[in-house]
């Protein structure tokens, strides 16, 4: 069980791994080879397929096609639990501990050590104790998780993987929420278990952390397996140039002129603004009426969060000023009052009713407006319905189906249609175009630029870079809830977006 | 000590239902005069039943399941008992007859949720229907007989101390607490509270999630017999207000609805509250109807304990 593979042979082999969830294909024929006694570095944008790629290796998803081989063995039907048996450990981006357990359980969870049918407390206090001591973390373990803050939970997954000394660790962006002391000891840790022959799989989205800690490294992008290569032979800048590839065919409707008689002027003022319970804080930014403001980063740096502070989902502090109006706003009622909407991230969760019909999914948040004596007025409901329904473009135009029977793309539209019946002066956009096809993209683009150009200012929110690049007048870069780097002119290009979001290393 | 301490700050809720309880209990004392042992005896003997189920469904909801069949199973095991006895003699055979229908029962929960991943408060609802037509095959209208050891037991006194009081607080020592510190344990409250990660930690779910319909089941049965030693006898009706009511004991004992967290020393005291509010009331002579009336608000506000409590501690957290 503890001898080490030489070198000749891989702890870890992946041929041709196939993953795809719904119309998505997220992996796409992959190798992946894990020598022993390495550390191999995992790059690729949002979506390349990095995450998808670890959960094949460690259990969490079945591939479609393609094979897991762990020591020369062919591994079928794999499970977390039979990964972990064989010395794979994985630490998901994601926590997934128990808030209400403490410490020491969360680590040794399902593999307590036991005296006799019950667990044996003082093992377990001094094994988690001893997994902590590893990797240089002075928790306490008998703290409840729900008291630690986000660091130290993630140094607990950590902790949690090095239970019965693994072969392969597997660490999906373990160091997004550390400290700047932790991710150091993180990457001594990692070397350290080099010296003994096992191996680390590691992904990080700062450059800086692949070239002091890996061997070698593999640049996924759009699912594909594009190079691995040797650090030594790598640049940071030809790293960045692998990730982002030639650019898919994607047309982008032109800038339109401003209409003559459009609006202008501060659209929103934003001081300090900072989202409780998220790590968004001291946000500045200014607005103008007419201007497309994109925000760029790598997903899950306070993007969306600060789009929710914004629309009044989450609680904010700060200086923030919607045309004459003083937010924060308190709830997404009064942020509407105000003029601004949010186009929820989750369209299906947060954005429509799925089981009702078009044409009420469109009305329901202005059928006060509509109503008299609390009825709602049909002939003017259907005569908005159509004017709606047209300017989105949904097609076919029928307003009497469930939403739920419709493609995703004409959801979106439902969902931008819907607010563009509150008639807000700042709409703010979260990801719009997600799993859309080119067409219908297209058609949400032309619609982002005709709002502005008739005046309105537009948040938007995406992971997509050509889409980033090719509509905004200005992009903000956020990476750990700050504002890293505004771009404007012709600093709006990938390069740049991709410099600033991988080179900010969070404090 | 640790673990004490540990226990205290994993559930401060726990301490706030023996705080409330003690205060029901306390001011019940002060307005009741004639107490005598006997009374004592029966009435500590008349709770626990509550307290036995409530300990089940308790379990379930950790699992963030819900278990509608408690009354039902302990209804089912009474009339067992009591149309048995009654037709062959020998109570000792059918109490173990019911407790094998009850397990049984618990499985087939069990096994809907875990592995057809159905709803459990449908799952719960509909195995509740089968058990009272059950019931009412076994024994069409109240009757039967127990044995006559079986009937004094309730009152027998071990040396000061009534044997049920005893029970009552052995059974959660000797059946929960070796659970808890078992694997069980951290098993049944991480896949209550995340499913996803708790497969991916190695747990069986599944198995998990059996076993805590299984124990609800156990629980509920032993309630059954407990009711048959108090009543001598059967009743196909007798155990309908049971399900919400240890649903309500476990809420106010702390234990959270959406799973993943909660003790069992919590729903024991949420047990005793509820149903200390009836005798309390009773003995303050308060009308039948008023006794509905004042029970529900009291209710209320012992579950707003709880949630208050954690809804203060999850705003300190806030940045």
């Amino acid at each position: 069980m503890n001898q080490v593979g030489t070198s000749g042979s891989p702890l870890i082999e992946l041929r041709g791994v196939q993953k795809h969830f719904g119309g998505v294909q997220a992996v796409r024929g992959v190798d992946f080879v894990v020598p022993a006694g390495t550390i191999t570095g995992l790059a690729g944008e949002n979506g390349a397929g990095k995450s998808t790629l670890l959960k094949v290796l460690a259990g969490l998803y079945q591939p479609d096609a393609g094979e897991v081989w762990y020591y020369g063995e062919l591994q079928s039907g794999l499970t977390p639990s039979l990964a972990k048996k064989a010395g794979v450990a994985y630490v998901a981006q994601e926590l997934s501990l128990f808030e209400d357990l403490p410490v020491s359980e969360n680590i040794l969870i399902g593999q307590e050590p036991m005296w006799g049918p019950l667990v044996n407390r003082q093992r377990l206090y001094a094994e988690a104790k001893r997994a902590l001591d590893i990797i240089g973390s002075e928790i306490d373990p008998d703290a409840m998780v729900r008291d630690l803050a986000f660091a130290d939970r993630q140094l607990v997954e950590i902790a949690k993987a090095m239970v019965g000394s693994p072969r392969v660790l597997v660490l999906d962006e373990p160091t997004s929420g550390l400290r700047q002391a932790e991710v150091g000891r993180l990457i001594e840790l990692m070397k350290d278990l080099k010296k003994t022959g096992c191996s680390v799989v590691f992904i990080t989205h700062r450059m800086g952390e692949f070239f002091e800690a890996c061997d070698r490294m593999t640049v996924l992008r759009d699912g594909a397996h594009i190079a691995t290569l040797d650090i030594g032979e790598a640049t940071p800048s030809q790293v960045v140039d692998m990730m982002i590839g030639r650019q898919l065919a994607e047309v982008f409707p032109a800038k339109q002129e401003t209409e003559p008689d459009a609006p202008t002027g501060d659209a929103l003022v934003m001081k300090d603004f900072t989202v409780h319970g998220t790590r968004v804080r001291g946000v500045t930014v200014s607005l103008q009426r007419g201007e497309v403001l994109g925000i760029a980063g790598l997903a899950g740096n306070g993007q969306t969060e600060l789009l929710e502070g914004m629309a009044g989902v989450r609680k904010a502090t700060g200086e923030y000023r919607v045309g004459s109006t003083v937010g924060p706003f308190r709830s997404v009622r009064s942020a509407l009052r105000a003029g601004v909407a949010l186009v929820p991230e989750d369209r299906k969760r947060h954005g429509l009713v799925l089981a009702m019909a078009v044409y009420r999914n469109l009305t329901l948040p202005v059928l006060r407006g509509l109503s008299r004596w609390g009825l709602v007025n049909g002939a003017r409901e259907g005569s908005m319905v159509k004017g709606v329904i047209s300017a989105v473009q949904i097609t076919p135009p029928n307003a009497e189906v469930p939403v739920e029977s419709m493609s995703g793309g004409n959801q979106q539209k439902v969902v931008i249609g819907k607010t563009l019946l509150t008639e807000p002066d700042v709409y703010l956009l979260s990801d719009p175009t997600r799993g859309i096809d080119v067409k219908t993209k297209f058609e949400i683009y032309s619609l982002i630029r005709r709002l502005a150009a008739s005046g309105k200012a537009v948040v938007l929110v995406s992971t997509d870079l050509a889409e980033i690049t090719s509509l905004c007048d200005r992009v903000l870069v956020m990476a750990s809830g700050r504002v890293v780097a505004e771009l404007g002119g012709d600093y709006i290009n990938e390069r740049e977006i991709t410099r600033a979001s991988f080179e900010a290393v969070a404090v | 000590m640790r673990t004490a301490r540990n226990y205290l700050r994993r559930e401060p809720s726990v301490l706030a239902a023996w705080v409330v309880l003690a205060l029901i209990v306390g001011i019940w004392l002060a307005g009741t005069s004639n107490l005598s042992v006997l009374s004592v005896t029966i009435m500590i003997g008349q709770k626990v039943p509550l307290v036995l189920a409530s300990i089940g469904a308790a379990i379930v909801i950790m699992s963030r399941g819900i278990d509608l069949s408690v009354g039902a199973v302990l209804t089912v095991v009474n009339t067992i008992i009591a149309a048995g006895t009654a037709a062959h003699g020998n109570s000792v055979v059918w109490i173990g007859v019911g407790m094998g229908v009850a397990l049984a029962a618990g499985a087939i929960n069990g096994l809907c949720v875990a592995w057809l991943r159905l709803p459990p408060l449908i799952v719960t609802l509909a195995v509740q229907s089968i058990l009272l037509g059950v019931a009412l095959y076994v024994l069409p209208t109240p009757g039967g007989k127990v044995d006559g050891w079986l009937k004094d037991l309730p009152l027998l006194l071990v040396g000061p101390i009534p044997l049920m009081l005893l029970i009552v607080i052995a059974v959660p020592l000797v059946t929960w607490y070796p659970l808890r510190r078992s694997r069980f344990g951290p098993a049944l409250l991480s896949s209550g509270a995340d499913e996803g990660a708790a497969y991916a930690s190695g747990i069986n779910v599944k198995k998990t999630v059996v076993s805590s319909y299984m124990l609800s089941a156990f629980f509920a049965g032993l309630a059954g017999v407990i009711m048959s030693m108090n009543t001598g006898s059967g009743d196909p009706t007798i155990g309908v207000p049971f399900t919400l009511n240890t649903i309500a004991a476990a809420v106010v004992g702390g234990v959270s609805l959406a799973g993943g967290r909660g003790t069992i020393a919590g729903p024991i005291a949420g047990a005793l509250v509820v149903s200390f509010i009836g005798n309390l009331l009773f003995s303050m002579g308060v009308n039948s109807y008023w006794q509905y009336v004042v029970t529900g608000g009291v209710l209320i506000v012992a579950i707003a304990i709880p949630t208050g409590l954690r809804a203060i501690r999850a705003g300190r957290q806030a940045p």
